[in-house]
């Protein structure tokens, strides 16, 4: 009988213990058929003890799936933890007892050789609590009753978090039991993680599990890495983790840079130091105590980022690099470089008058393949920009000019693409700031949506990434549409028909008087046509030189400067452990992820200033561009149909259809005047109630502390344009600004 | 692209002024009195083609056509210390060299003489610009070349080059000019630059001396002196143009913020602080903040016509055209680093400001014309010169004319101060006007 429980508590079926015999006797039913001997208290003393062997056999069995065939090593590790850790005690347990009664030990074997039930059980007694943890643990890893490729199983990083928040349960053998298996956890995950951090591979097996993974591993020859935050634990930080993100990135970007250029000189010198570095990073991992302390964490992996980043990174990314394509940035994105943009407007407005023509011409030899011809190629977006280019180069020949070299290489004019949004993957070091409006100005240059794009090659992804060039791209537009808007405004000033008195019409005495009092009538009737564009050209003038030449230009300097400031603060602490390493004083720099994230924290308040993420606002001015387009395309219409009139008259007189023609396009012209003026209105409406919005914190974007070191240029809110929207009226009427 | 621009100077003041104008640019741009960059000049930054041409030897040339009938004033820019920057081959001086005589028919009749080989020059220099963005034109219009010629230029101008801006500085003349017939001059001229320009910056010579007398403490001050503030005008509103910044790059963006509808083109100028090299008391300016700058540039004190012709309201110190956005721009540029030490020896202030701006109080100023005019040709005095030029062989209906057209520009200007401006002040348009509510357009008010 002992023996038949002993054997049973160590794992092996007995029918003592049959299931229907434990329910009934659970249901207090007596059974008195198989083992007629047993009383009713024994058979109770007993069903604790069956239950436990019971729970025994199946977390065997449930651990062993789960350590031969779990997805995560984590939870591979910890389940075989149990099986032969801790399931290796419950087996002492059980021969130490054995032992006890076969040496007849006083404490359990009592007189005349009589081992009593009562005390076998309580030996076991302590037992229940752990057994049915751990077969609760066991149950969360992978749900009993799943076959295995099911994907309702725990993650290694919500089983390290399950096992930290277990340990405060308050029941000292489970807390015990749970700090053991967090250990063994967390020393799987750190595994995981060093070979992220040291060599910059992904886990061999287990990746699915790992927090880094390859976001395209066929699409793209250059792998790119994001984070998976589900599968993050929680003791890691958000900047941690991005740490530790960009410290593989960056390795593994060595890595395959060192191939690339397996030949050339420095990058074999990198590579020995490597190998060291690697081992004096691991040195860092391996002083870590488990269970891993956050802040320690963090510690060690920022003093990795930064040993790399002095000793490696520093010659694969240089400062001179960053700042090459920041300028790119700066003069070619944010239009700092005027005649960019414009010669990019002309050549676009001469690409589209030419495919007008050729289209008409078309139309009428070839219909159909004219009509297939209808739809822009980015051929020609590709040809307008590389135009733009020779442009440029011819204007300052002599000038050698590396920003615009670079820009030439780098930038693309092209539809853009939909990248396939993952919302899970929200980063939430950049994902809660970047909201931009959803309405776009990209369609304003072309009549379809075409945007200027970054070719990020390998050692600069580690600094800005697609998002951001997304980002850029579409301050770009934005900019873009409203000098343009401009500019085809103001070349109305050019119509000289419109806007001087004909040769014809200068001797006054030659003219009828009919002709002179329609040329005076004209001249009224057109006043309110020139007041509204005039209004316009105000309108847009002040916006373009509050946002390109105060927010852009300014917070762009203040963020340039930010960059360029010689790093002298942080230098002691780290740099002593550093000494055996560094290979050569090298000029300081912020490291590469540290500009990065000042940069997203730049971006977004530069976006936030230029005032991109307001729908509202965004959408004002988007329905105002549109109409000042088509404001301008009735006026020359007029104009045309005017001269056209003025030419029949001379002649033989006016016949109907012009003068219809006329009377119809002064009819639109006005109509869109009116827009125009209703959408002015709205759009300074629109100003003035964000001016009353961004107060107090709202007037700048609240860049969350800690996300990085960068504090972005505060200064030039939306009052500065009102101020001079109204600087004359502030004048004539007091002080009625507010 | 640079936007090109060619400087025609016309007559005695305009050639003045003008080579004025074209010693500051160089300053400005660090140019030697040969045409060669100086060896300090070296920041780059500033667009010197717009006003500039290199030769082949790399020498600075202006893109500038000197015209006049009489040799003097000519005779004097080329034996004067930037002599040798001039293109020889745009000097024009009339044959005769008797001038105009402060003729308006006279200057305006021999423009016809000349025609061919001033336009001659003319095309010449517009064919070695890339992208011509328009012409600036020099002159006074009370003389006889400035005004006649000048008007006769307009007009071809017109023709020939439809598509380009023309921007003219007229100098108008002060109330006790010494040219008896300048009211006759100043009618016909004001007429082309009515009809034939773009935008005009009206200089006022009154205002000019009475600015050297105020805040240089000039007494009577020279034509030299004048010039040098006309000069300095000039080169402040071209330096959005040559100092490219976010702004207004072209002249076209100059002029289509300030000119609202096509016939109010005349714009007010207005600059502070003026110094001179050698007044100490004018380096005393008080503080220069931006704010400062911009209600200095109110005072009637710095502005470029005459006080009298300022009409202040109550509290009010400008009086801008209801109907339209404020006429004010406020453009911060950058400025010639070369006009700072250690390239000169005087500190320039830390903040200046030149006021453009488009005023309905201008029409005084054509009302005074048209007065002056009035009065004169009561008399019908001074006519006998007149009628022997060609313009006026059939009759003296162009006086009439250029009346009438003079006389129209002061009603759209009186009208453009009526908030029905925009309607016509007709009766057809007047139930519109009710519910076009455009006249506060852009504060939305």
């Amino acid at each position: 009988m002992l023996h038949e429980i002993l054997l049973a508590l160590s794992g092996h079926p007995s029918p003592l213990f049959e299931d229907g015999n434990l329910q009934q006797a659970s249901k207090g039913i007596t059974s008195g058929h198989q083992f007629p001997l047993l009383s009713p208290s024994e058979r109770s003393l007993l069903r604790s003890i069956g239950e436990l062997s019971e729970l025994h056999r199946k977390l065997r069995n449930h651990i062993g799936q789960i350590a031969s065939s779990h997805e995560s090593t984590i939870c591979r590790a910890v389940a075989t933890a149990i099986q032969q850790v801790h399931l290796g005690r419950f087996q002492d347990k059980i021969l130490a007892v054995e032992g006890k009664i076969l040496t007849k030990d006083p404490s359990v074997v009592g007189a005349y050789d009589i081992v009593p039930l009562a005390g076998v059980v309580s030996e076991f007694e302590d037992w229940h609590r752990q057994m049915s943890w751990y077969w609760e643990m066991a149950c969360f890893m992978q749900p009993i009753g799943m076959n295995s490729s099911n994907s309702s199983r725990s993650t290694g990083a919500a089983l390290v978090d399950r096992l930290r928040s277990e340990q405060q349960t308050g029941f000292p053998d489970v807390e015990h039991a749970a700090i053991e298996l967090n250990r063994v956890a967390e020393t799987a995950w750190l595994r995981q993680l060093a070979s992220w951090v040291l060599y910059g591979r992904l886990p061999a097996f287990g990746a699915n599990d790992f927090c880094i993974r390859n976001s395209n591993s066929e699409a793209q020859a250059s792998a790119s890495f994001v984070k998976e935050k589900s599968l993050l634990p929680k003791f890691v930080s958000a900047s941690t983790a991005s740490s530790i993100l960009f410290v593989g990135k960056s390795l593994n970007q060595v890595r395959r840079y060192g191939r690339q250029k397996k030949p050339s000189g420095p990058t074999t010198n990198q590579s020995i130091s490597e190998g060291d570095l690697a081992s004096v990073h691991l040195q860092q991992l391996t002083a870590l105590s488990l269970p891993i302390v956050p802040a320690q964490l963090s510690r060690a992996i920022s003093t990795i980022r930064l040993s790399l980043s002095r000793n490696v990174l520093q010659s694969l990314l240089p400062m001179q690099m960053i700042l090459e394509l920041l300028s790119c940035l700066k003069q070619f994105f944010l239009l700092e470089r005027g005649e960019f943009a414009v010669t990019l407007i002309s050549e676009a407005d001469n690409r589209l008058h030419a495919r007008q023509q050729s289209l008409g011409r078309l139309l009428q030899q070839d219909p159909v393949k004219a009509l297939q011809g209808l739809s822009l190629k980015d051929a020609e977006f590709h040809q307008t920009l590389s135009q733009t280019w020779k442009t440029l180069a011819a204007q300052d020949e002599d000038v050698e000019d590396d920003i615009r070299e670079f820009a030439q290489r780098h930038l693309t004019l092209s539809t853009p693409v939909d990248y396939d949004s993952r919302p899970s993957t929200s980063d939430s070091v950049y994902g809660a700031a970047l909201s931009l409006s959803h309405i776009g100005f990209n369609d304003l240059l072309f009549p379809k949506a075409v945007s200027l794009g970054l070719d990020i090659s390998p050692p600069l992804d580690l600094f800005i990434s697609q998002k951001e060039i997304d980002v850029y791209a579409s301050v770009n537009a934005y900019l873009l549409s409203l000098k343009r808007a401009h500019l085809r405004l103001s070349d109305l000033w050019r119509r000289t028909a419109a806007r001087r008195d004909s040769s014809a019409a200068r001797n006054i005495s030659l003219l009828s008087l009919d002709a002179r009092e329609r040329m005076r009538k004209r001249r009224v009737t057109t006043r309110k046509f020139w007041a509204t564009c005039s209004a316009a050209t105000f309108l847009l003038s002040e916006t373009t030189a509050y946002f390109e030449g105060e927010i852009a230009r300014e917070s762009w300097s203040h963020f340039e400067d930010w960059v360029k400031e010689p790093l002298l603060s942080d230098e002691p602490d780290i740099s002593q452990t550093e000494a055996s390493t560094s290979t050569s004083p090298a000029p300081s720099q912020r490291d590469p992820e540290t500009l990065a994230s000042g940069h997203r924290t730049f971006l977004a308040s530069l976006t936030y200033a230029l005032l991109l993420n307001d729908i509202t606002y965004t959408k004002e001015l988007r329905s105002l561009l549109g109409n000042v387009d088509s404001l301008i395309a009735f006026f020359n219409r007029l104009l045309e149909v005017q001269q056209k009139l003025d030419l029949e008259r001379d002649a033989s007189g006016e016949t109907g259809y012009t003068l219809e023609e006329e009377l119809r396009l002064s009819l639109e012209l006005d109509r869109a005047r009116k827009k125009v003026d209703s959408d002015l209105k709205s759009v300074v409406s629109r100003l003035r109630q964000l001016d009353q919005e961004r107060i107090g914190s709202g007037r700048y974007l609240n860049a969350s502390p800690g996300d990085s070191e960068f504090e972005p240029w505060k200064g030039g809110g939306v009052d500065r344009l009102l101020m001079k929207l109204e600087f004359g009226r502030m004048v004539e009427g007091g002080f009625d600004i507010v | 692209m640079p936007r090109e621009i060619i400087t025609l100077q016309a007559g005695q003041c305009g050639n003045s002024v003008g080579s004025e104008f074209w010693q500051q640019l160089c300053l400005e741009h660090g140019i030697n009195q040969d045409g060669n960059l100086e060896d300090y000049a070296t920041e780059g930054g500033d667009r010197k083609d717009v006003f500039f041409y290199q030769s082949d030897d790399t020498r600075y040339i202006p893109r500038a056509i000197l015209l006049d009938l009489e040799p003097r004033v000519i005779a004097g820019i080329q034996s004067g210390p930037y002599k040798n920057i001039y293109n020889p081959e745009n000097f024009y001086v009339h044959k005769s060299g008797t001038g105009a005589g402060n003729n308006w028919a006279a200057g305006y009749a021999m423009g016809s003489q000349v025609e061919e080989e001033v336009l001659d020059m003319i095309d010449r220099e517009a064919d070695g610009s890339d992208s011509l963005e328009g012409f600036m034109l020099l002159h006074s219009i009370a003389g006889g070349t400035g005004s006649g010629l000048g008007s006769f230029l307009l007009e071809r101008l017109n023709d020939r080059f439809p598509k380009k801006l023309i921007q003219t500085y007229s100098v108008f003349p002060a109330k006790n000019d010494t040219v008896v017939v300048q009211p006759y001059n100043s009618l016909l001229a004001l007429r082309r630059l009515t009809q034939n320009a773009d935008s005009v910056v009206v200089l006022d010579n009154g205002a000019l001396s009475r600015i050297a007398a105020d805040t240089l403490h000039i007494q009577e001050p020279s034509f030299s002196q004048t010039n040098r503030l006309v000069s300095t005008v000039m080169s402040a509103s071209t330096t959005t143009l040559r100092y490219p910044g976010y702004m207004h790059n072209d002249l076209v963006g100059i002029v289509a913020s300030l000119i609202p509808t096509p016939r109010c083109h005349f714009l007010q100028t207005s600059y502070t602080p003026f110094t001179g090299d050698n007044i100490e008391a004018a380096k005393t300016v008080r503080k220069t903040t931006v704010l400062d700058v911009m209600r200095r540039l109110l005072q009637p004190k710095n502005q470029m016509v005459h006080k009298s012709l300022l009409r202040i309201r109550e509290r009010n110190l400008a009086n801008f055209i209801p109907w339209g956005p404020a006429s004010i721009q406020v453009a911060l540029t950058r400025t010639s680093p070369y006009l700072h030490p250690p390239y000169t020896t005087r500190v320039p202030p830390r903040v200046s400001g030149l006021m453009l701006a488009n005023h309905t109080g201008i029409a005084t100023l054509f009302k005074r014309i048209v007065y002056q005019y009035n009065q004169l040709r009561k008399r019908n005095a001074f006519l006998e010169q007149y009628k022997r030029e060609e313009a006026f062989r059939d009759g003296l209906g162009q006086f009439d004319e250029a009346k009438e057209v003079v006389m129209e520009l002061i009603k759209e200007y009186e009208e453009a101060e009526r908030s029905d401006y925009l309607s016509g002040g007709k009766e057809e348009e007047a139930a519109n006007a009710g519910a076009d509510q455009r006249t506060d357009g852009v504060t939305g008010r």
